[in-house]
């Protein structure tokens, strides 16, 4: 479901990274080691405001779909492209943004893979669990970058 | 057989998978070619049911669960069945979320997966 609530502003698009920009930090990702490094941080910042164990996970595993994607589907893996990553965590969500350089997809044409006749078929499990794991995703009209929010499922604690 | 990943014990008909660290996409990527040799080890034809035994982990990512779903389509083809144990909680609600617990029974112990698929 779409959120009524804004936007709050992106930062400037920019080489390089990690940099911090109202709140916003951003990184150009390419190999393994930073890639884990990202999701690592990204997971410690929600941990460290206070976000339940199982939203912290639940944001890690929906990032690291979206990563894989980029790296695999987008680029095809190749190492001399870089996928943006551009996130904001604050305490009353995280929000992310990966995009690649890959000539994108359009998700409506992604089958349901829960329906009983795609359960064999490959595909689709990704962007299932990505959505699942957020409060809610979209992805821009190329469909080479795809933005997750997540709001804390229970209060911050000590909040 | 064991790899880094995947500890396989072997049974007169049934193999059990032991993944020995969570199957994410980073981790699955760099180890496809070890889950090529668990696949492989399904060229043999005695081999008839799988147990996959998740005791050592804690969640996989969609890769892995497309593995699981060329081993069961492998399986399925001779008529042979799959269940899964030992599943973390996220394990058992990322295959509740995909809906693949509709495919492969969810036991809480080794030995139940074993009588599930009817290994001899």
């Amino acid at each position: 479901m779409m959120s009524s609530r804004p936007d709050p502003p992106r930062p400037a698009q920019a080489a390089g990274g990690p940099q911090a920009e109202h709140g916003w930090h951003q990184a150009a990702l390419s190999t393994t080691q930073e890639i884990a490094h990202a999701l690592d941080t990204v997971a410690g910042l929600m941990a460290g405001l206070g976000f339940p164990e199982k939203d912290v996970f639940g944001v890690r595993l929906a990032l690291e779909e979206a990563l894989v994607n980029s790296v695999k589907h987008g680029h095809r893996n190749d190492p001399t492209k870089r996928v943006s990553l551009r996130y904001k965590v604050v305490q009353e969500y995280a929000l992310v943004e990966v995009e690649d350089e890959g000539p994108g997809f359009d998700p409506r044409q992604v089958p349901d893979p829960t329906d009983p006749d795609n359960l064999e078929r490959p595909g689709g499990r990704g962007l299932l669990l990505m959505r699942a794991y957020t409060s809610w995703l979209r992805h821009n009209d190329r469909g080479n970058c795809v933005t997750l929010r997540k709001y804390p499922s229970a209060p911050p604690a000590g909040a | 057989m064991a790899t880094e990943l995947f500890a396989v014990e072997r049974l007169p008909d049934t193999l059990v998978v032991t993944p020995l660290a969570d199957l994410g996409e980073f981790a699955f990527q760099g180890g496809e070619s070890e889950a090529g040799q668990v696949y492989g080890l399904l060229n043999d034809p005695s081999v008839k049911h799988l147990v996959m035994d998740f005791g050592r982990t804690t969640y996989f990512g969609s890769s892995a669960v497309e593995f699981f779903v060329r081993l069961w389509t492998r399986l399925r083809s001779r008529n042979g069945r799959m269940a899964f144990c030992n599943l973390s909680p996220q394990e058992e609600e990322i295959l509740k979320l995909t809906n693949l617990d509709s495919l492969w029974p969810i036991c809480g112990s080794r030995e139940e997966a074993l009588r599930r698929v009817g290994a001899a």
